[in-house]
């Protein structure tokens, strides 16, 4: 029996159909105002014996286990492009798709697609929540023809969605929420250059230079969107989606622009030097800081503290369930010559972050401290940490620093968390034709640009 | 004015031929059927203890005396352990071995809410 509030009836069918029950379960709707504080129950009470009897009698129908191959659609045309442009219309048609042109994931391009990996097609890397339908290898490489990829893109794709599928990583919540949350990859590991993701200028955003990014992060919005069912307002609830949510955001740390003594992000979290990964977070609030100047010692305080103002920005979702040893506040940005600065004065990335963690605790409010007791009540602060200014971090390395962005400095970028769960990392694992796919993508994309 | 369509000619409806056939994935995903996984419908509720797991938001603590309040009338021996002696607050309910922590306390159904 589902009780929701109307204009959830879509997302709560959804989420229990995700949870393996049949969207006919039973359900009583009310309005928004019987779930806010000191509302009139008047109406719920009203319709009690309905409640009741969806309670004691439904139950789902008894299926069996089972697997259903990936269905096919065969368009006519008069010509290619004709066909192509029915496949688009036809695909707006069924909600399938992000709104934006899509390429034809024919059987021709999903084979391809398909040699960037030596795991089986039919390989089941778990459920996308709210609408609980497979994520299977082909199906990855389905949404990855759609966005426009490459079979050298598959591996990291892979890897990414292994890690949004960790239970830990909650897509359930990020995927569905109110909030405008999206993921966030950061990869480590000479896979980068290979496949030409971006780690300098530009690298959040649109580049032709660097198109790995943008064509994974879509296919993750895709595969979120048609596997997961997270259609704005009956599968997602986020009341504004983002700019961000087209293509998330994909990026590579600058390695090569690590000062000495500073670790890349993988290896921080345990990976071994040199290994390719991805380190997959969600975050819903993001933007430039406009200081970044560490030449002196001065400059670098300043900096510092600049960027711990930002920091200390009340976020209700710094004490949900990213205060853990496994969470992350935020996600700080730093271009490669910011960070030689900083090194340059003495301070090392563990010392940043300290600095970071001191300076951004956030002053006590009557809001500020609403939030605090609630998320205490539903176990997600332990009680013995609450103490004002307030932390945002269960501790400071916590706080995750990456090396990247166009080399001089002036600016960094920070991400803040939304409604998150763990970090998760993971291993990128490559095919053993690899080499072969690099070689086929130098033949068509030209050879890899310098900077 | 020259009419600027006058030089367009078009294609005989009966001569157009699809030429070219497309075929392509559902890029939907798959759909599994699963065997049920949870728990059959008791016969009754007579004499049988039900469990409410409670995330504490969107007026929990005011709807689950209601249903509590209800299922009492209707109900009269059923026993009810309520949330606050219970795993409370979302992050403690959606764990792995929650059914686990229900059977020890002796539960034979759970009610779980509110969602939103």
């Amino acid at each position: 029996m589902n009780i929701t509030r109307k204009g959830f009836e879509g997302v709560v069918a959804n989420a229990f159909a995700g949870l393996g029950f049949p969207p006919e379960a039973p359900q009583a709707e009310f309005s928004e105002e019987n779930f806010v504080s000191g509302s009139y129950l008047t109406s719920f009470e009203r319709n009690m014996d309905k409640i009741i009897d969806g309670l004691m009698r439904w139950e789902p129908k008894i299926g069996k286990n089972g697997e259903k191959s990936l269905s096919k659609i065969t368009v006519e045309g008069t010509d290619y492009q004709d066909a192509f442009i029915k496949i688009d219309n036809l695909f707006a048609k069924k909600l399938w798709g992000d709104g934006l042109p899509i390429i034809p994931p024919t059987k021709e391009r999903v084979d391809w697609i398909l040699t960037g990996t030596d795991e089986p097609p039919q390989k089941v890397f778990g459920m996308i929540l709210p609408r609980g339908a497979a994520a299977t290898v082909e199906s990855l490489a389905v949404n990855l023809a759609m966005a426009g990829g490459r079979p050298e893109y598959l591996p990291l794709l892979i890897a990414a969605m292994e890690a949004i599928l960790e239970p830990a990583s909650r897509h359930r919540w990020w995927n569905t929420t109110t909030g405008d949350t999206y993921p966030v990859i950061i990869v480590n590991g000479p896979i980068a250059g290979q496949i030409r993701l971006a780690s300098g200028y530009g690298c959040l955003g649109p580049s032709p230079v660097h198109r790995a990014g943008g064509i994974i992060g879509r296919a993750i919005r895709l595969l979120l969107l048609n596997v997961g069912g997270a259609v704005p307002g009956t599968g997602s609830m986020a009341l504004y989606g983002g700019a961000s949510r087209y293509t998330n955001v994909v990026f590579a740390e600058d390695e090569e622009g690590l000062p000495p003594g500073w670790k890349p992000l993988n290896v921080e979290r345990g990976f071994s030097e040199g290994s390719n990964t991805v380190t997959v977070h969600t975050v819903s609030i993001a933007g430039t800081l406009h200081t970044a100047e560490t030449g002196t010692e001065n400059e670098a305080l300043e900096t510092l503290e600049n960027w711990a103002s930002f920091l200390r920005l009340p976020n209700y979702s710094y004490w949900s369930n990213t205060f853990s040893p496994r969470g992350t506040p935020a996600i700080l940005l730093i271009p490669r010559n910011a960070a030689l600065g900083l090194a340059r004065q003495g301070w090392s990335k563990e010392k940043v972050k300290a600095f970071l963690w001191e300076r951004s605790k956030v002053p006590e409010t009557p809001l500020v401290r609403r939030w605090i007791e609630q998320h205490v009540q539903e176990g997600k602060v332990p009680i013995e940490r609450v103490v004002f200014p307030m932390p945002i971090a269960m501790n400071p390395q916590n706080i995750m620093i990456v090396v990247a962005g166009g080399e001089q400095s002036g600016h960094a970028y920070f991400m803040s968390v939304g409604l998150s769960g763990d970090v998760i990392g993971k291993e990128i694992r490559l095919p053993t034709n690899w080499n072969d796919l690099l070689d086929r993508a130098e033949k068509d994309l030209g050879r890899i640009p310098l900077g | 004015m020259e009419n600027p369509t006058a030089e367009i000619t078009w294609k005989d409806e009966q001569e157009t031929r699809n030429s070219v056939e497309l075929e392509v994935y559902s890029p939907a995903g798959v759909l599994q059927e699963t065997m049920h996984i949870y728990a059959p419908r008791l016969e009754d509720l007579r004499g049988k203890t039900i469990c409410e797991l409670s995330n504490g938001l969107w007026e929990a603590h005011r709807t689950f005396p209601l249903i509590r309040r209800a299922l009492k009338l209707r109900i009269p021996d059923v026993r009810i352990v309520t949330y606050d002696e219970l795993p409370f607050g979302a992050r403690n309910i959606d764990v792995e071995d929650i059914g686990e922590i229900l059977k020890e306390r002796g539960c034979q159904a759970a009610i779980v809410g509110n969602s939103g």
